[in-house]
């Protein structure tokens, strides 16, 4: 046997496994993409009929701009919130390494757990409510997950908050990478607190925010769970996202194709996006 | 006029425990100072607190007449290099000796003017466009040092800026330093651990032991008369060897020699009482070229170092069980250090003499040891005693 082959060998029953159970049902399934499989019947080679139906009909074209208005304001939030953690917990605070651990706890809660309980919170009867009304901010109150741009906001929040701690963590590894001595030195140099943040920490910083933000992006463009549990992509449609549809298509309406197509767009949107962002940010850090 | 002043600087990290202890020290307008002393003496602290890095505890910090106390380093017009340099890894070598000018709002042209020629100054020409992880130590330690003169500052802080550096580029480097000191002679403070380092840069150096300032002087009297067994067990290499001794009629007894001492050069001690004996290692010489008061010594050699230019001889000389721990505790050396002891518990003295002198490893060699070139400490203090009769030792 040539030597080239062995290591093949090695492989080969990792690649087996992988091949049967991976890769051949994501092949499979950006195959049905363009076909008309309700589930049942045979498939049907249909084009780019999907695709099309997904840029032609509100529904397709709603869950497409709720996921990236989502995304946006997700990959936003979560970006500030965890820098200004990590920036707050990095200095001489006394309790740092309690709150550190206190502010990522979340992230290893299930996302569902996370959903039903801010659900809870959010009900029109559920605490917050209460608690508008008991310090007579009652006028405040409302249903929140039942209009359109409060329920966005709640799935918004949700993410934001379980997440948040996750990216404090990036950033303050990060922060710590950083030598102590160039900030002294910058300080002889004659630079503030404002200009040290902008010349040293952000250029230094910037590893850490392009792995922030691409996996934000990707978090933010699947979003999923807390969806279903907060809304159920309601009112109406109006969090809709890909991902929700995709379930909802192939599940609830066994437009197997159709969710198909959606699927493998948000598999190239995912790809695209982050490899775009990942490109521009690594020519930043230089 | 005085550049720096320090007036009863007291520094605690922890409280209790003071990092520098009522320190005062007043640096000459251009002078260049050295802040010598064992690791974790005090000097890293020091400097910091010129600089503003740190804020002392009590005292109080002026930098060309003006009190800095309490104000940030900032404001202080002062530029630092820091031993690992400390260059902003993000930036060209170019950005990071204009930072300090760009900050402070000079015009583009003229930072870049200004670039140039300290770049001219160190043979940086070539450097400027690269990163700094892309240079190597020497070349990282003339672009930190460019960034510092680039800000023309009223004073330059350095801590230990050449310790990262391998022997032989020490040497040029510290050439450079000179060299550029004489060129520019601006006030600096050079923190170093070596006393090569202070021997050779300082006009002044500052011998520092656990926060407290011991002497500050010209390096020759640092040598020559140093006020206590730390600093002359700190200063030379190799370092002065001591040993525990006594007047006996109008003999010195130490170390197994009896040395006939003149009236002039007695230590001021009672007969028999104990008294710190230090020689420098060239005070044991090649009785060829030795004084004519000399004495001879009969001494065995232990070990031979040829150092092609010169010979050190190591030879055990008598030592009395406790003397060594009772030499430490005036020198403050560690157990290593030239107070060491052979196995069969006699110390070890040093002897530099020429490169050619007859004594193989093992034979007993003859040395000629001038009354004139032992010193004197207080036993109980480490402080240095002058001969009765005489104000000058040398
Ligand atoms: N930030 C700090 N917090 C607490 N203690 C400190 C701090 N910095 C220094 N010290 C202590 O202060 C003393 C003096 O330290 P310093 O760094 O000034 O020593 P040094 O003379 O520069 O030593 P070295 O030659 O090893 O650099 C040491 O005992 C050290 O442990
Ligand atoms: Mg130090």
């Amino acid at each position: 046997m040539r030597r080239a082959r062995v290591p093949w060998l090695f492989v080969a029953p990792a690649l087996l496994l992988y091949a049967a159970f991976y890769l051949a049902p994501t092949l499979l399934g950006a195959g049905y993409a363009f076909t008309d499989w309700n589930g049942l019947e045979s498939p049907s080679f249909v084009g780019l009929d999907n695709f099309s139906r997904i840029f032609g009909e509100a529904e397709g074209l709603g869950a497409l701009r709720h996921t990236l208005v989502l995304c946006v304001l997700y990959v936003v939030a979560v970006n500030v919130v965890g820098l200004g953690l990590a920036v707050g917990l990095h200095g001489a605070l006394k309790t740092r390494h309690v709150l550190r651990a206190l502010f990522f706890a979340p992230v290893v809660v299930s996302p569902l757990a996370v959903a039903y309980v801010w659900k809870f919170i959010l009900d029109p009867e559920g605490p917050l409510n209460r608690g508008l009304e008991a310090i007579g901010l009652g006028t405040l109150a409302q249903p929140w997950l039942g209009k359109p741009a409060t329920a966005t906001a709640a799935v918004l929040v949700t993410m934001v908050w379980q997440f948040s701690g996750w990216s404090m963590v990036i950033y303050l590894a990060g922060l710590q990478s950083i030598q102590a001595e160039l900030y002294e030195a910058a300080e002889i140099d004659g630079a503030g607190t404002w200009r040290r943040f902008v010349d040293i920490t952000r250029p230094l910083l910037l590893p850490a925010l392009t792995i922030n933000v691409s996996l934000s992006l990707i978090a933010g463009l699947m979003v999923f769970d807390q969806v279903i549990a907060l809304t159920g992509g309601g009112p109406g449609t109006a969090t809709e996202t890909i991902a929700t549809q995709v379930y909802e298509q192939a599940l609830v309406n066994g437009r197997f194709g159709y969710s198909a197509a959606m699927a493998l767009t948000l598999a190239v949107a995912v790809g695209t996006l982050s490899f775009v962002q990942m490109r521009a940010m690594r020519r930043q850090e230089g | 006029m005085e550049s720096i002043v320090l007036r009863e600087i007291v520094k605690e990290y922890t409280p209790g425990v003071p990092a520098v202890d009522r320190l005062d020290l007043e640096i000459e307008s251009g002078e260049f100072v050295v802040l010598v002393g064992p690791s974790g003496c005090g000097k890293s602290t020091l400097l910091r607190l010129i600089a503003g890095l740190e804020q002392p505890t009590s005292g109080s910090v002026e930098i060309a007449g003006r009190d800095v106390t309490g104000i940030s380093a900032r404001e202080r017009d002062i530029a630092m290099v820091f031993q690992n340099y400390a260059l902003y890894p993000h930036m060209t070598v170019r950005a990071n000796m204009g930072y300090g000018l760009k900050v402070r709002g000079m015009r583009k042209q003229e930072v870049a003017a200004r670039v140039e020629e300290v770049a001219r100054m160190l043979g940086l020409e070539q450097l400027l466009d690269r990163r700094p992880a892309t240079l190597s130590g020497g070349q990282r330690q003339r672009v930190a040092m460019g960034r510092a003169i680039a800000r023309r500052p009223q004073v330059y802080l350095m801590d230990e800026p050449l310790s990262n550096l391998d022997a032989k580029l020490r040497v040029s480097m510290r050439a450079e330093l000179d060299r550029l000191h004489q060129r520019l002679g601006v006030t600096t403070v050079y923190v170093t651990h070596d006393q090569v380092e202070a021997m050779t840069l300082g006009q002044r150096a500052a011998v520092l032991r656990a926060g407290v300032l011991q002497q500050f002087d010209t390096p020759q009297t640092l040598y020559a008369r140093p006020v206590n067994a730390f600093v002359a067990a700190f200063i030379g290499s190799p370092a002065m060897n001591f040993a525990i001794g006594a007047l006996d009629g109008g003999e010195l007894a130490f170390a197994g020699f009896r040395v006939p001492l003149p009236e002039g050069l007695r230590p001021p001690v009672r007969d028999q009482e104990r008294v710190l004996v230090g020689l420098r290692p060239d005070a044991l010489q090649d009785p060829r070229f030795a004084p004519a008061d000399a004495v001879r010594v009969e001494v065995e050699v232990a070990v031979r170092e040829e150092l092609g230019h010169e010979t050190l001889l190591f030879l055990p000389v008598a030592c009395e069980a406790g003397d060594a721990a009772a030499i430490r505790a005036v020198t403050f050396e560690p157990d290593q250090g030239a107070t060491s002891l052979t196995p069969d518990g006699r110390s070890l003295f040093c002897a530099r003499v020429g490169a050619g002198f007859p004594a193989p490893v093992g034979s007993t060699a003859t040395l000629a040891l001038s009354p004139a070139s032992l010193t004197y400490f207080d036993l109980s203090d480490g402080s240095r005693m002058e001969s009765r009769g005489t104000t000058q030792v040398h």
